[in-house]
């Protein structure tokens, strides 16, 4: 059943994600048939909430019934977007953690700051300190949180700045929670 | 509070209100602090009055958002200009062209809306960077290939939109030509589909570019007739191997026929990949180590031969290249598909280079099967094996070179803090290629500089693969001289390049009204055509103004 309805969504448009939601969490099959069919209703209502299983099932039952008064009608509303996918990365609620942190680090420096060949944040420390210091930053035992925030506000050489809405203050703090050591100085 | 130009302080601060009522307190910037983070961190104008700066930002996280904050703009006749992730560096990054407009942020618009692995293509939103999209394909352990460029931290629609290049296949280095179906907030805040897009009940959005009609997604490009806020981007399956192998050609006067034989095998999709042109006794190859620099540098007998101020002599560089078993010229031939194509695709093409007299092939490198093991995979953006921008795979590499020159350039007076690039269209033809560098080192030595051995084995690179772009560094410094020099230097090059029908593709914000008037066929019709569709289609003149050249008609008139 699971898998028809799987199907289903696919052909029709609708989002896999309430179809695996709403099965994991023991809601009717037969009810998610139905809430398929009128996804046009419900959909704008799930995407403002949709990290919300409470206000998706509501939604989703809402318009499960709303569907058997005017299936007609909605099925031949206009096909809305397919979010099948989503990127999951977004600013921190305050969350200001070392795992957070890490979460930014790997978002955000390490494709520069990493190891291997080609990095270019790692290439510069070692062209800088020619192995007096670590060249990754996971390694560094002097990084003050007010130098990390320094780096990343105002850039340096040929590392631009970033602005809030790739890394926000709290995601910041959590940076600084994950890279700086309490010892070093500021 | 700052201030557009033309807007009053009171009508600024209503606006603001209702930006913050659209999008959350939270993503309306206005403290010095925050807007100047929208500055251009590689600005050649860093410090000088007219640096490219910012009223304050909105960063919306929806088409909505979005259509609301251009219907405030015309209300209050608010410039606005928008940008997807700001990290088109050495183009002007995430500052406004007009100083002084509010910026439109769409960073936080990062969703991925769509992958299908069967149908082979994606629809994201601006804020999705090369680096978020393929993430999500190898967590979902889809096998689809995507075209890469280098640095990969910038926006998927951004850079199709600015005509960007990636440097893998042949079919989709051109990045807007994979564009397929977009979104678009028109100025006024109107919501427009293209292609099967504006069907509605369709699912072609990412399949068929054109609908019906006119076909006008190109309009959406370089300007500033719309906020693009989701695009379809056609993607390929896994390409299952790549390859690369060397050509060389022995003789000065070869590079025409090595010119020509790699047009007709990449015309003909034979040879499918990347071609980077180089001339091995000029100089080391793109990514080789500084050690293989070190040793270039410090071979006396050749830098007999190459340290003068103009062309070295060739008839000696071709007596060294024959001692030393070195090509004058050399062709990287890649190639992107199964095994057993690929290898006779290589093959194929052998022969016909091998029609050259002297020319000779080598494989480059090992060939390169996916998925990748740990093993090849470590390999990747080392000296003698493939770049991973070569495989579609995101990286920093060519950034890191860049920044290595960047450094080089620097002097204790002025450290680099970034770079510009020239780029200017040439004729695919060894005469065109000769020519550009005879003029550019005329430039180089008009402004008192020299140029080191090796200059004239600068090679063009073939992004676009029917002509060549001759890309030329700029260094960017905080120190105003400097850049006021590098700035005099580049517009002089924009006019000696437009005397020889040698136009940009796409250039820094700096620049962008002098390589429009360069486009001046008939009185500049191109122009006066984009003026008149911005007068259409943004009434008022809100949406980033001066993009490409084209200003709207209350500030055109004070402008020319």
């Amino acid at each position: 059943m699971l898998q028809r309805l799987i199907r289903l969504a696919a052909e029709r448009g609708m989002p896999l994600r309430l179809v695996r939601l709403a099965a994991g969490r023991g809601m009717p099959l037969r009810l998610v048939r139905s809430v398929l069919g009128c996804s046009g209703v419900a959909l704008p209502l799930l995407r403002k909430r949709r990290r919300d299983f409470a206000a998706v099932r509501l939604a989703a039952v809402c318009a499960g019934w709303l569907l058997l008064a005017i299936a007609p009608a909605a099925l031949s509303e206009e096909r809305e977007w397919r979010i099948i996918e989503t990127y999951g990365y977004e600013a921190a609620e305050p969350a200001e953690d070392a795992a957070r942190g890490k979460q930014v680090y790997e978002q955000w420096c390490i494709i520069c700051h990493g190891t291997g060949p080609g990095m270019a944040g790692t290439s510069a420390m070692q062209r800088r300190y020619q192995g007096k210091m670590p060249a990754l930053l996971t390694e560094r035992d002097d990084l003050a949180a007010e130098y990390i925030s320094l780096l990343v506000r105002q850039g340096v050489k040929s590392m631009p700045f970033f602005r809030k809405t790739e890394i926000s203050d709290e995601d910041l703090a959590a940076l600084n929670l994950y890279l700086a050591k309490p010892s070093a100085g500021g | 509070m700052r201030t557009p130009p033309g807007v009053e302080a009171s009508e600024f601060r209503a606006a603001l209100g209702k930006f913050a009522r659209i999008v959350g307190e939270r993503w309306v910037f206005t403290a010095d602090e925050d807007v100047d983070l929208y500055r251009d961190a590689y600005s050649p104008l860093w410090g000088e009055e007219e640096d490219l700066t910012a009223a304050a930002a909105v960063a919306p996280s929806s088409t909505e958002q979005v259509q609301a904050i251009m219907r405030v703009c015309n209300e209050h006749r608010i410039p606005i200009f928008a940008f997807s992730t700001g990290k088109n560096l050495g183009y002007g990054g995430s500052a406004p062209i007009y100083k002084g407009s509010l910026v439109l942020d769409l960073k936080r618009m990062n969703r991925i809306i769509e992958v299908h692995d069967k149908k082979h293509y994606a629809i994201v939103e601006p804020g999705v960077t090369l680096f978020d999209l393929y993430r999500h394909i190898q967590e979902k352990g889809y096998r689809l290939s995507m075209e890469m460029m280098d640095p990969a931290w910038g926006s998927i629609i951004g850079n199709a939109l600015d005509h960007g290049c990636a440097h893998t296949t042949t079919y989709g280095r051109d990045r807007f030509h994979d564009q397929c179906g977009m979104e678009v907030v028109l100025p006024t805040g109107d919501l427009l589909r293209t292609g099967m897009g504006a069907l509605p009940g369709s699912n072609m959005f990412a399949e068929f570019h054109y609908g019906f009609g006119p076909y006008i997604d190109g309009i959406f490009s370089q300007s500033n007739f719309g906020v693009v806020t989701r695009m379809g981007v056609q993607l390929r399956p896994e390409h299952e191997a790549y390859r690369s192998g060397m050509v060389y050609v022995p003789r000065f006067e070869d590079l025409q026929r090595l010119i020509e034989v790699e047009a007709h095998v990449t015309h003909a999709g034979i040879a499918n990949g990347m071609t980077h042109f180089g001339s091995p006794v000029q100089g080391p190859p793109m990514g080789a180590p500084p050690q293989a620099m070190q040793q270039f540098f410090s071979n006396r007998e050749l830098m007999k031969i190459l340290a003068v101020q103009g062309r070295p002599d060739s008839a000696k560089l071709e007596r060294y290249a024959a001692d030393n078993k070195l090509g004058f010229w050399s062709a990287d031939i890649k190639f992107h598909g199964p095994e057993k194509v690929i290898a006779a695709q290589w093959e194929y093409c052998q022969e016909k280079f091998r029609e050259i007299p002297g020319a000779w092939c080598e494989d480059h490198g090992p060939v390169v099967t996916f998925p990748l093991s740990r093993e090849q995979e470590a390999q990747l953006n080392t000296f003698g094996h493939a770049e991973k921008v070569h495989l579609g795979i995101p990286s920093l590499n060519r950034f890191d070179m860049q920044a290595m020159m960047n450094d080089m350039m620097s002097t204790p007076e002025a450290a680099s803090a970034g770079h510009l690039y020239f780029a200017p269209l040439i004729p695919k033809d060894a005469a065109s290629v000769l020519k550009a560098q005879n003029l550019f080192h005329e430039v180089f030595m008009a402004s008192g500089r020299r140029v080191p051995p090796g200059f004239f084995g600068r090679m063009p690179l073939g992004w676009y693969h029917r002509c060549f772009i001759y890309l030329m560094g700029f260094n960017v410094t905080r120190n105003k001289e400097v850049n006021r020099a590098e700035v005099a230097r580049y517009r002089s090059m924009i006019r000696l390049a437009a005397e020889q029908g040698w136009g940009e593709y796409r250039t820094h914000a700096l620049f962008q009204d002098d390589v429009m008037r360069a486009y001046s066929f008939n009185d500049h019709a191109l122009l006066r055509l984009h003026e008149a569709i911005k007068d259409a289609l943004d009434p008022n003149g809100v949406l980033a103004a001066g993009k490409s050249g084209i200003w709207p008609k209350h500030l055109r008139d004070a402008r020319s």
